[in-house]
This record gives structure tokens, sequence and C-alpha cells, in this order.
């Protein structure tokens, strides 16, 4: 129907989308039946799913905007100089955070059924890809590598990804049986994997479990090894020294294998090629990702490799990768690439593709902003670091800030984002669905801590107006009060005077009784509050007071018109207490009082009475007065 | 989980509109058979009408929602030649724990307009209870209830008179007091003869009165619908026009103008996009002013956000239709997704990556592309980024390579333990 008809949508809240059918009229259409009107009329609710939102990932959300946060304080705290070691910190913080993540969706998969599994089962691919980017992101960008030399870091990282051919050695070295290559048809897969991750210990070990494992080919091959000499930053070397070392064992390897020492078994052979540098690609069917073969590469034909020339090999090894696998790399794959390439536009670019709603990119990219790693210009080369850096905060604030319990955390984003983040959190803060005073009150304290006074006012408004609804007077007040918005207290108090009018009793006595100064904010609520003060005085007996209360009330002219009557009628039994309450001038006060508002049709029948109980009150204030001595 | 799901709206012709409350809990809608009904969504995200009644004797054009902070309050506008205000009313005495019995009373009926009226808008809440209207005879007016507790009084302040018939208005809800209330009108009037369509009226202080202080000169053509982006701290206003394309226009106000009687604002047009290939009939903006949704007569909603760096870019098209399940020539991602709720966020993952060449920089764009491509009921088909997938394609990225999974590396972490 859409289809035919056209469509229209309206914004539900802050990510909501309603989708209905819809022709447009225009000014000169005719109001008629359309041709849809025998059709069911429906709308669409949309929203677009959020990961973060499932319970699963709940500890993520809160502990990585306790990371975040901390962060912030760094930056006010300390310039960003000094401050490596801490955001190395932050930055496993963050991927030890991920990894509890993926480790606990990995529990839950395995104790739900079928059709959560597999969902959990995706969020642990998601979880688990980020964290193997922030791994490289941190030894590439945030770690301090003494020398600049990143093999060791690289090497760690591969190994700690691709560790199925290290289990696979694990399990025939386990069974420490000579022979090794016959039994096992993994032998060698495991041994090449290893090879290529460097894991050269691990290598040897299997070589003396092969067959011809006494043969001088192998113990020459197992000597080899031992050998090679290891950049090491503490080693003592310089890499002047090392690389010296280095040549030197790799020509002598490569000697013997040109004599065709290790000649008895070609897969020896070609291990020796490997480590010795001149093959690479024949190994390409032993790795999964091109990133192995990279980390080969530079192992063992360029072991000192800095930051800087680690794009020449990538590209290289890259490009070589597509056409060798005749694959072309996947998302994740040009993720590292661009990486390796300090291509870090490239890279925010691509991490925001990660299906995680912006969490990734938010945060990785706010650890490199404070690294002062960011660094990046739009077309025309002005610098739009900051502006890119807020943007994605402010979205995955924004993002956090539409559920309902997440909100706080969000809105904890938001104020971290200097340019728009106040008139945003301010939009969204009232948005929020008031719910429960618990709620409504930690709504209003964000905004209270935000320099909001509009938004906490707005909020006890909306909120008083509801109480008013629901006909509880007292409890309107009270958010009236907070609201400190006169015309509204005002509303409110004339209420009550009018239930007083209408009722004789005043409601919610104890709240009125302790207003205090919160009653000065509008002059209709101070007269309520004084009132309740006359009546709390004449029920305990305190008539002089309760009489000094009432004239003054009558002065100040404060009382709303349909007030009069009562005020007037409250003084009658006053005038006539035993002891004189009230002063010839109280009194001439109460007569102009009368003769000014006592008209009011519900007062008529008392104004004889009033003016018979003024003369009598009158004629004792005089006598008393004038028996005074001065 | 239910990302997408279906209400019947229970009208006998089309909705003309729809109306949500500042929460996004309450919603109106009015229809060409003269009622209005109001719904009311619980804790588990399903709608329940809860009221309905006959509003005017005409189609109902447009509803709007007061701000809470003035009650539960609608307006609405009719071919009738009026626009009503409405108050809800909670019923005294109802029994413990039950809510009292909702109904919704007609508080005043605005009767100046001797021609359909077109729009209704309630003004920002600084404003005070201010209510503009605009018909087809082309004069926009505004009233005002003085007090805000009381809604059945309501004085006609202003009637502003355009030259050309009024299709629709929008107040910029800008806070800040350094900008005077403005008004923009919308005209859809056909002929480009007679000059720009969308007009800007600014209230002034001094005197009290509304005067047009420019025109968009850019727009000839018949405007739809505008509205302004909600003005988040900008110095410039943002206004989406619906006319023959979508249009985003920034009205961006010049300093000391009035005094030297220049121009009072710079007008420039920061995007503007054919992509619906027809005319443009709606356009709304969500509630931070970040994503602007625009319809047409193709049936489609074009999303539109922008980067960081103000490019403004279409993040999505949905394209629902509510009756045709079966027609699933293009519907290859829904049905696959609705077979598992449960793997959206992987085949999202995979899918998406077609749509990766063609955005760049859309940090939202997983939030909304999501929305069509995790849809749970059949009855959705998405075309997920129809033909522009190809023009966007990034050079020296073999497409292809988005096509594949990720390496199903999980299984390696499962080794480790």
């Amino acid at each position: 129907m859409c289809k035919r008809a056209g469509a229209a949508a309206s914004w539900v809240g802050p990510n909501k989308l309603a989708f209905f059918p819809h022709k447009h009229v225009g000014i000169t259409s005719a109001d008629q039946i359309s041709q849809f009107a025998s059709n069911e009329v429906k709308v669409h609710f949309l929203r677009p799913e959020v990961i973060l939102f499932y319970p699963a990932l709940r500890k993520l959300v809160n502990e990585s905007n306790g990371v975040f946060l901390s962060i912030q304080k760094l930056k006010t705290s300390q310039t960003a100089n000094n401050c490596k070691p801490e955001m190395l910190k932050y930055s496993k913080q963050y991927r030890s955070i991920l990894r509890a993540c993926v480790e606990e969706l990995q529990d839950l998969a395995e104790k739900s059924v079928p059709e959560k599994k597999a969902l959990y089962e995706n969020l642990q691919t998601i979880f688990y890809n980020l964290e193997c980017v922030w791994h490289l992101t941190e030894i590439l960008y945030v770690d301090v590598i003494q020398g600049d030399v990143v093999l060791p870091q690289l090497l760690e990282w591969v190994r700690f990804h691709f560790p199925s051919r290290e289990i696979m050695a694990m399990k025939i070295l386990a069974r420490k049986k000579i022979g090794a290559d016959l039994e096992n048809v993994d032998y060698w897969e495991s041994v090449f994997g290893c090879a290529l991750h460097g894991k050269l210990d691990i290598v040897r070990a299997l070589l003396t479990l092969h067959s011809k494992a006494d043969h001088s080919a192998f113990l020459a091959a197992e000597n080899s090894l031992r050998n090679m000499p290891v950049f090491n930053v503490y080693g003592g070397y310089s890499i002047k020294e090392f690389t010296i070392r280095w040549k030197q064992w790799q020509m002598s390897l490569s000697q013997s294998i040109d004599s065709k020492a290790f000649s008895i078994d070609p897969m020896l052979e070609s291990l020796m090629k490997l480590v010795v540098g001149t093959e690479l690609w024949e190994f390409s069917k032993y790795a999964e990702a091109w990133y192995e073969l990279l980390v080969a590469k530079l192992l063992y034909t360029a072991p000192c490799c800095k930051q800087p020339e680690l794009a020449r090999y990538a590209n290289t090894i890259g490009m070589k990768w597509q056409t060798v696998k005749k694959t072309s790399l996947l998302v994740l794959d040009n993720i590292y690439l661009a990486l390796m390439e300090s291509d870090l536009h490239q890279v925010i670019k691509e991490i925001q593709y990660m299906n995680d709603n912006g969490w990734f990119a938010a945060h990785l990219t706010d650890l490199l902003y404070h690294c002062g790693r960011l660094n990046i210009v739009d077309k025309d080369q002005i610098n739009v670091t900051d502006m890119l850096h807020e943007s994605l905060i402010l979205d995955y604030g924004s993002t956090m800030m539409g559920h309902h319990s997440l909100w706080q955390c969000g809105a904890s984003y938001l104020e971290h984002c200097p340019e728009q983040g106040h008139a945003r959190l301010e939009v969204l803060l009232q948005t929020i669905p008031l719910g429960s005073e618990a709620r409504i009150r930690k709504i209003i304290d964000v905004a209270k801590q935000n320099n909001m006074p509009e938004v906490v006012s707005s909020i006890c408004k909306i909120q008083g107006l509801k109480c008013i609804k629901q006909n509880r007077l007292g409890n309107a007040l009270a958010w009236a009060l907070k609201s400190q918005d006169v015309l509204f207290a005002t509303h409110i108090a004339d209420r009550f005077l009018r239930h007083y009018v209408d009722h004789a009793e005043i409601q919610c006595k104890d709240l009125l009784e302790n207003l205090g100064s919160c009653m000065l904010v509008s002059d209709r609520l101070t007269f309520l509050g004084k009132y309740c003060e006359f009546h709390q005085m004449y029920g305990i007996g305190e008539f002089r007071e309760a009489a000094r209360l009432l004239v003054s009330l009558i002065v100040s002219n404060l009382a709303p018109k349909y007030f009069w009557s009562i005020l007037l009628t409250d003084a009658i039994p006053l005038l006539e207490t035993d002891d004189l309450v009230f002063s010839s001038q109280d009194t001439y006060e109460l007569l102009r009082a009368v003769q000014r508002r006592g008209d009011d049709p519900k007062f008529q029948d008392k104004v004889s009475i009033f003016r018979l109980a003024a003369a009598r009150n009158l004629s004792r204030a005089i006598i008393v007065e004038g028996n005074r001595p001065d | 989980m239910f990302e997408a799901h279906s209400i019947n709206a229970e009208h006998k012709d089309l909705i003309h509109d729809i109306a949500y409350d500042f929460y996004g809990q309450r919603m109106a809608t009015c229809s060409s058979d003269q009622f209005v009904k109001v719904w009311d969504e619980d804790e588990h995200e399903n709608w329940h009408l809860t009221a309905s009644w006959k509003a005017h004797s005409g189609s109902v054009w447009k509803v709007t929602w007061a701000h809470p902070e003035f009650g539960q309050v609608l307006a609405t506008c009719s071919f009738d030649r009026t626009a009503a205000v409405w108050e809800e009313i909670v019923g005294e005495g109802s029994g413990p724990g039950e809510r009292g019995m909702r109904h919704w009373i007609r508080r005043t009926n605005l009767v100046d307009s001797r021609t359909s009226v077109t729009d209704v808008k309630f003004a920002p809440k600084t404003l005070g209870l201010l209510l503009a209207t605009c018909s087809s005879d082309g004069v926009v007016r505004i009233y005002e209830a003085p007090d805000a507790m009381n809604l059945s009084q309501w004085t006609l302040q202003h009637d502003i008179t355009c030259k050309l018939p009024c299709s629709c208005l929008a107040w910029n809800p800008s806070l800040s007091r350094l900008h005077p209330p403005m008004i923009a009108v919308g005209s859809d009037d056909a002929s480009p003869s007679n000059g720009g369509k969308v007009f800007i009226y600014e209230y002034s202080e001094n005197a009290r009165r509304w005067t047009k202080t420019d025109t968009i000169a850019s727009i000839n053509d018949a405007v739809h619908d505008i509205a302004f982006a909600p003005n988040l701290g900008r110095s410039y206003h943002t206004l989406a026009v619906a006319t023959k394309d979508v249009r985003i226009i920034s009205v961006k106000p010049l300093p000391d103008s009035a005094a030297n009687g220049q121009a009072r604002f710079e007008i420039s047009t920061l995007a503007q996009f054919d992509d619906h290939y027809c005319t443009v009939w709606r356009v709304c903006w969500n509630i931070m002013g970040t994503i602007l949704a625009s319809s047409g007569d193709d049936g489609c909603v074009r999303l539109w956000k922008d980067n960081y760096i103000n490019n403004w870019k279409c993040v999505a098209v949905l394209k629902g239709d509510g009756t045709s399940a079966q027609s699933s020539d293009n519907a290859t991602s829904a049905t696959q997704n609705s077979n598992h709720t449960a793997v959206q966020p992987a085949l999202s993952t995979t899918r998406y990556q077609r749509i990766v060449p063609t955005i760049s920089m859309m940090a939202e764009m997983d939030k909304v592309i999501q929305a069509p491509l995790s849809m749970n009921s059949k009855k959705y088909q998405t075309s997920s980024i129809k033909g522009r997938s190809n023009k966007w394609v990034m050079p020296g990225i073999p497409s292809e390579a988005y096509f594949e999974p990720p390496p199903p590396n999980i299984a390696k972490s499962k080794n480790k333990k």
C-alpha cells in the first residue's frame, strides 16, 4: 500500500521511526474518500537494533564508561606528553573488558538454547574482532616501544590470535614419541605454522621427535635454529650489532642449504629456506591471514623493521596475498592494513562498520585522541580531528541516551563534548520518559550538575501538572516549589484556597505549615502559607498572634477576591474573645476592609454581626488603651 | 527481540498525519475519516488505542502535541475551515489501582479561516502557549492562550497575509533569547513565476507585529512541507524543505542587519537531493536534528545525515509495504533475517559491507541501516540503498571483498581456553 499510495514517516522519540502510507493533499485537494479507503491502514514502527542494549553487554558498556571517564579526568590533570604509560594502562583495561565480555558471551552461548546461541556467537565474533584490532592499535600507537622495533609485539599479537598451530604442536609434543612425523599427519603443518609465528623453540622440540631426528641434517638444523639471534631491546646489543650477528648467522645457514646439508628431507630443507628468508609464499597455505605471512617475512628478512617501514612490507604482502590466494581483503584485513600504513583516518572510517553501534569507534578514537596520535585533515587541509572525535562520542552518547536505564551513561559521554554536548544533553534529558520519582530525581540531578535550571524547572512543572490531574495537590505543590515557576505555584495555591472555600478544610496541612521561605515563590502561595499559620495559631489558642497575622493578611491585600469573605468571617470570633486581641488600630483596619470587600454575597448575612462585634471590640480596646499609662 | 512491528491504525481512510508526544510514548493519528485517535505505548512497546473521536466535519489534515508543560493537549486542523485544541481529562472516581477513564474534550474551536486550514503548530514553549495556523487562502494566524492553565480562552493575536496559498508552516525551535520568534511558511503554489515559495517571518518585540524578513528565492516550485531542525547551539538555523526534491537550507542571522537595512539572513543551500525521482511530500527531523527523514510518492522514506564536516548524505532507504507480503523480489535480506531473529547482528555485519562503499564516515549508519535489515516482519521489504551503492563505490577497493563474512576467528578464541 505504501508503494501505491506513497509513504510518510515521523520520528518517535529519539531513535524510532513510524512509517505509514500517506497520500499528500495540497490546498486544492478535495475532501473526499480516497481510493484506499477500503484498505487496512497500518502504521509500522522501525527501530535500529542496538546490540549494546543486550543485558549480556551491560557490563562492557558500564565498565568502558568508567575507563572513558578516567581518561577524561587524566586529560584535565595532566598534559598529553607525560601520560603515555597511563594511556597504555587504560588501553589494556579496555582490552581486558573486551576479553571478559567475549568470555562471558562464550559462557552464555554454551548455556543457552540454540536460537540464543547463534546470537551470542555472533556477538562474540564482533567483540573478538574488536579486541584484535584494538590489540594491534595498542602495539602500533599507544605502546611506547624502545627503539621502535615492532616485531616482538607483532609476533605476540599474531601468536595470540592464531593459536591453533601451536595447540596442534603441543598435542604432538605431549605424546613424547619419536617418529611423530609418521604418526601425525599434521606434523609438518604444525612445524611450519610455528615457524611462521617465530615459535622456534617449539619447532626445535618437534624436530627432535622426527623419525630421523638423529640424522646429522636434523642436528644441524636444530643447532642453527637454536643459534638464531633474536632481537631484544634489553638484550644488550644495539640494532647495528644485532644486524651484523644476524647477517652472519643467515649467511652460514644459507651456505649450509646450498651445500645440500638438509637435503635428506625435503620438508626440512624448505623449513630452513623459510628460516633463512628465501622462501615465503610456499607457506601461504599454512597461514590463515596475510599478516601471519607479514610477521614471518619480517622475522626472517627484516627483524629490525621499524614502524615507518612497516607500511611498505604490509602493502606488498597484502597485495601479493590477494593474487596468490585469489581472494580479496576483507574489512578486517583492510583495517589492519590501514593501521600498519598509519592511515588512522581510514581506520576510523572502517571501524565504524563493525556493527557495535559505535562503541569501538568512540572509545578507540578517544584513546588515540588523548594519546595525541590523531591528526586528521580534510581535503582542504583543515584539521578536523576535534570535530571527528567529538562527533563519534556524541553519536555514541546519544545512542546510549536512548535506553531507559543507560541514559546516565550516555549523559556522561555528552558531558565531555565541548561543542555540542551541552545542547544535545539538554534536549535528550527532557525526552527521557519520566517514570518513577527516583528516576525523575536522577534526571534532575544530572540537569543540575550540568547547570540546566530550565530543564529542572520544566520537568518539575510537568510532574506537578500530572499530580494536579490526579488531584494530588500536595505533591503538585512540592513539584511547583522545585520548579520555582511563579504562575504554576500561584495556580496551585489558588486550588488550595478554593478547596478551603468549598470544603472548609485545609489539605496537606503538614506541607503548608512547613513551607518556610519557599512560600515566597509567589504572592498567592505566601498568602496561603500565612493563612495556614493563622489557623495553626488559632488552633493552639494563641489568639493574639492569630489576630496579628489576620490583620497583616488583610492589610497586605494579597487575598484573592473569592477569599475575602473567609478572612472577614475568621475575624468575628477573634473580635469576641474574652481577652482583647485587636487594638483599636486593628479594628479600624478591619472595618475599612469590610467597607471595601464586604460586598461578597456569601458574606452579606454576616456583615451586621461583623459590624456589631467590631464595635464592641473597639469600645473595649479604646477603654483599655485609654487606661494605659503613657 | 522485536525491532519492527506494525499496528492497524483502525482509520477508515488514509492517515494524513501522525504526531508523537515529547517522549515518544503517545501517538495521535488523523485521517480523512474525520477522526482523531490517540494511542499509548505500554512498557512492552505495544500500542493501545485509548481514545478515538470525530474531531471535525471534514478531513483532518494535521495533528500536533503541545509541550507536556501545558498538559496533554492536541491541536488539529481540518478541511472544515477550523482548527481545534483538545485536552485530555482524566475522569475522577476511578476504582483502586485502576486508571481513570480518559477522554478528550474540545477546549476551543478556531473558526477565523474562511478556507481549509492546512497546518497547525504549537510555538516553542518558551514563547508561552501559542498556536500558529495557516490556510489555503494564504493567511497565517497566531493564537495565544494568555493563561496557560486555561485552555478554553484563545485570542487571535496576529494574522499575517501571505500573497500565496499556504501549505505548511514551521516554528523555529531555537531556545536562544538572541533569536526573535520566527516562523517559516511554505506555499504549494505551482507557478514558478510567483517567485520564492518559502517565507520567513519574525516577530518584532518593539513593533509588536510579525513581519516578513526574508523569502528563500532559490525555491520556486511548490513547497509541501518544511521543518526546522532543533537548533543545538548552532549559529545558524537549518530548514528542511520538501519540494520537487529534498532541500536542506541554512538560515544564518546576520548581525546588525536591521540597523543598516541589509538582508536579515544569509541563506544558503546545504544540500539538495533528487533521489526520490518524484515530488517530496514530507520532511521530518529526529529530535536531535541529526537525521532527516523525507518521503514522497515513490513510497520510500529516505534518511539523511550529515557527518562531522557537515556533509549530507543518504544513509538509508526504507521501503515499506504493509499489504503485499508475497512480493519478495528484493526481500532477500528481510527473509534471511526473519528466519532467525537471533542472528541479526552477524547477518547485518556481513550484509553491511555492501553499504560500506556508499557512505563514508557515517557513525550513525548502523543505527539507521540496521533498522530495515533486522526487520522481523516479512511484510517489510528493504531495498537497502538502491542504485546509490553503485554510484558511490570507493575507488581502489574491490567491492566483492565486502561480501565475504569476517574471518571465523571465534574458533580460535575457544581453543585458547
